[in-house]
């Protein structure tokens, strides 16, 4: 199933499979950040372009105003997707320690 | 194996199961299957965003021969749209100059082997192919 919810200002995860029928409510959570923000994306399994495209509107909202996300702990298909795209060059992809475990 | 969607996204969880259902008769890999849960869902996701008016479903067909799995998808009412012909997206911009659209187009051609469209008498068939190792 998938989710996306902030934990606390700067963090943020997300996880299950997130397809073009979630951008709503992906699109929802991602408008209130306000701050550069860590996305974990330990469980996400699965990602496609309607996902791809809510990720990059939210990092070019953030990039104006001086902030923007950190992809964290990518699934092997997750960086694909994004090595594919090229995003994994407008995005900065990060491990975390509480993501490597 | 063939099964007809409605046309919407809320189809897409019917679509997965679909696929999955296939894809573990065929003992396909779990890489390879969600490979095709993205060329699908790209597929079936254009169909449905660019002739939403139409209220036929959507079908898509599932076949693996050798060492060859084939995805066709027929939209019965439809206006010609040649995906095969469509161009690139730029892939080299700065953020600022990114756009989503083209991706998941894009994505399938990098995925398949082969990607076919045909319209005929108002139906349009998207046919793609890909090997399996």
């Amino acid at each position: 199933m998938f989710d996306i919810r902030i934990v606390k200002p700067g963090e943020a995860v997300i996880s299950g499979r997130f397809d073009a029928s979630q951008v709503d409510k992906a699109r929802s959570v991602l408008n209130e950040l306000t701050t550069t923000t860590v996305l974990d994306m330990k469980d996400l399994q699965y990602v496609s372009s309607a996902g791809l495209g809510i990720l990059l509107a939210a990092q070019k909202r953030l990039s104006e105003k001086g902030h923007k996300l950190l992809l964290a702990n990518m699934s092997k298909h997750v960086r694909d997707v994004f090595q594919i795209t090229r995003l994994e060059t407008v995005f900065e992809i990060i491990e975390t320690s509480s993501g490597s475990g | 194996m063939q099964q007809e969607f409605k046309r919407n996204m809320e189809s897409l969880e019917n679509v997965f199961d679909f696929l999955h259902t296939f894809m573990s008769q065929h003992k396909v890999d779990e890489e390879t299957t969600q490979t095709m849960d993205l060329v699908v869902e790209e597929l079936f996701t254009n169909m449905v965003k660019y002739n939403p008016e139409a209220r036929e479903d959507i079908s898509i067909r599932l076949d693996k021969s050798s060492n060859v799995l084939s995805v066709c998808l027929v939209d019965p009412n439809s206006k010609p749209f040649d995906l095969t012909q469509k161009e690139d997206p730029k892939l080299n911009l700065p953020l600022k100059d990114r756009k989503p659209g083209g991706l998941g187009i894009y994505m399938v051609k990098k995925l398949t082997d082969s990607l076919d469209y045909e319209h005929h008498n108002g139906k349009s068939t998207i046919t793609v192919t890909k090997r399996l190792e």
